[in-house]
């Protein structure tokens, strides 16, 4: 199984740069973690502010219903010529592990959106970096005010949550036409404890358990992977594209932080274009 | 103490004594002659003053019985926000008088306040306290356990509650000692129940039949009604409501809503919310309209594979905007309604919420 390269050394410094609480600066545009982040992601490689969202696009709530799950979703754009984004990185300056997911995308899944829920431990920038076909770097960001989503207790018994692990569920909510983008939703039943929550009745800290890895494949090729950790809420939840080309089985399999791996597919017959 | 409530802050007390100090020194004329040493003790000392001044002006709200039916009252709460005014006395506190002495249903926001609600009720009716009901898990309702514990008045609770406060009314403490200052907070700490039950049941050492109804996880796992058989009064607690949105934050919808029916059911002569004023049955009948429409809307949403992001911006319930909390927390209630409606997906009954 391949996952990004150094992202697991990555998240291991960033939890360090994490812990300096570093402060935005006043437009977020050149903050001490991002600094240090963005080489760690990209290197030297320029970035460009893309405020237009002429490639991506951050949304994101501006204040936070709920810390410990605050939907974002990242939009982008081909560029002509057929430049297209192949891999989108979310970082959450404030929070713990500021890269909250490195998400990689096929040609197979049509367009590079991500649509996602994420703990925010303190008021944040939030930054959606694009990296496209051609080498270059976009990036996009949003101020979103929560606090102390990454500490918040779970929000189930964990028992319970325990119980249905690693249950998966794709929704489609159109039929899929062949050559079409098509979005789907995976849910995914995991706790994702972050480590950082404490139960309030025994006053322990409930041990780290979080999804690492999501792979999601289509008639046997792959569509997008996520190398993703404790930023992504509880239960997490992705909605994405892909482009069916013939009958095949969506398929995804997680693998988490205890290296328990699952996997759920469903079959998909997709209508010919016009029918 | 130093209050911080009413100086706005120590600086500013400091500031204050500061220029007191002045003062006195130009009734001595004596510039200069004081010492550094014995300047500093009069700091002291007018800061002190000035602190004990502020802290014996912050007083208790005036608390007025309202009569409901024979025996039976309640203690209206003045508003909905909690502020150092009134001392964050902000939902209703049932009265019943039994045989033997006062229940109390709620013991109100600090041991302090609760010092104040029993020595009112006690003077004004002149029984005894025998018996407290925490109806909820909530800083403003169960804070006072305290002042009824160290008097020895059983305190009563459904076991998820008394988990409820146990488990996190130390941060209501935090909240509410920010709002009311340490003052009116000082000495309160989370007292659990001394009785607790798990099921529907009458109410224990009293002898009116006063039933405890529980239904399952409602606007909390262990949110309880009370009803006294006699008089036909409900105090419904959280789970009613006028002009308070009912609140998801910890609520199971659906629980919540099917529980208003059954309440109804009992064709209560009059139902006290926790918020609000007392009334007949719309108390039950509006909040069960709002988690109807609520619930609907969100499931409309859903099905249409609209995400959760859109669905915050898509989900009004009409007839609710002037209610206390629509501006607040009715888009978390949408947030809320919409994780658990995607739970059903997984194949969670209502009640697993």
């Amino acid at each position: 199984m391949k996952s990004v390269p150094g992202l697991a050394g990555a998240l291991a410094i960033c939890l360090m740069l994490g812990a300096t609480g570093a402060r935005a600066a006043d437009d977020g545009s050149d903050t001490p973690i991002w600094g240090k982040v963005k080489t760690l992601l990209v290197g030297e490689r320029e970035v460009i502010e893309d405020t237009a969202g002429s490639v991506v696009e951050l949304e994101t709530p501006v204040r936070a219903e709920d810390a410990a799950v605050v939907p974002i979703a990242v939009h982008t754009r081909q560029l002509p010529g057929g430049v297209h984004v192949t891999r989108v990185h979310l970082v959450i300056d404030e929070n713990p592990s500021p890269i909250g997911g490195t998400f990689a995308f096929t040609p197979l899944a049509g367009r590079a959106d991500i649509e996602t829920r994420v703990r925010i431990e303190a008021y944040s920038w939030v930054r959606a970096l694009a990296e496209t076909s051609d080498g270059k770097v976009y990036v996009a960001r949003r101020y979103v005010k929560a606090s102390g989503g990454c500490s918040a207790p779970a929000g189930k018994d964990m028992e319970e949550a325990l119980a249905r692990l690693g249950r998966m569920k794709f929704r489609l909510d159109e039929a899929p036409v062949v050559g079409q983008s098509s979005v789907v939703q995976l849910m995914i039943s995991h706790p994702n404890t972050s480590g950082l929550a404490m139960d309030q009745v025994t006053r322990l800290y409930v041990p780290p358990h979080f999804v690492r890895r999501v792979e999601v494949s289509y008639a046997g090729e792959p569509v997008m992977t996520a190398d993703v950790d404790f930023s992504i809420s509880e239960n997490p939840n992705f909605r994405f594209y892909f482009v069916p080309r013939k009958e095949g089985e969506l398929k995804a399999v997680i693998v988490d932080s205890k290296d328990l791996r699952f996997e759920s597919s469903i079959a998909i017959k997709p209508a010919l274009r016009g029918s | 103490m130093l209050s911080t409530s009413r100086c706005g802050s120590v600086l500013t007390c400091a500031e204050k004594a500061s220029t007191r100090l002045q003062a006195i020194k130009r009734v001595l004329g004596v510039p200069g002659i004081v010492s550094r040493g014995i300047r500093s003790v009069i700091a002291i000392f007018v800061v002190f003053a000035a602190a004990l001044s502020s802290a014996g002006a912050q007083t208790m709200p005036v608390l007025q019985l309202q009569t409901l039916a024979a025996g039976v009252h309640v203690l209206r709460a003045p508003g909905f926000e909690p502020n150092a005014d009134n001392a964050g006395f902000v939902s209703n506190i049932g009265v019943i008088e039994d045989e033997h002495g006062l229940v109390l249903l709620g013991t109100g926001t600090s041991r302090r306040f609760a010092r104040h609600l029993i020595e009112f009720v006690e003077r004004t009716l002149g029984r005894p306290v025998i018996a407290a009901v925490d109806l909820y898990g909530g800083g403003d309702h169960v804070l006072g356990n305290g002042a009824f514990v160290s008097r020895g008045v059983p305190v009563t609770a459904h076991v998820e509650t008394d988990r409820f406060i146990r488990a996190s009314c130390h941060t209501c403490v935090e909240r509410l000692t920010a709002a009311l200052g340490e003052n009116m907070m000082s000495g309160t700490v989370p007292v659990a129940a001394t009785v607790v039950f798990e099921r529907s049941g009458y109410l224990t050492g009293v002898s009116r039949r006063i039933r405890l109804l529980h239904f399952g996880h409602t606007f909390q796992p262990g949110a309880t009604a009370v009803f006294d058989e006699a008089t036909g009064t409900l105090f419904a607690g959280e789970l009613g409501a006028a002009g308070w949105l009912p609140d998801l934050y910890n609520a199971n919808e659906t629980g919540w809503r099917d529980a208003l029916t059954e309440l109804a059911a009992l064709g209560a002569r009059q139902v006290v919310p926790a918020h609000g004023a007392p009334g007949g049955r719309e108390v039950l009948d509006e909040p069960r309209r709002y988690l109807d429409a609520l619930i609907g809307r969100v499931g409309e949403v859903f099905a249409a594979g609209t995400g959760l992001l859109d669905a915050l911006d898509q989900v009004e319930v009409a007839g609710f905007g002037n209610w206390y909390g629509y501006a607040i927390w009715h888009r978390r209630n949408v947030h809320f309604a919409y994780l658990h409606r995607e739970e059903l997906e997984f194949g969670h009954t209502a009640a697993e919420h």
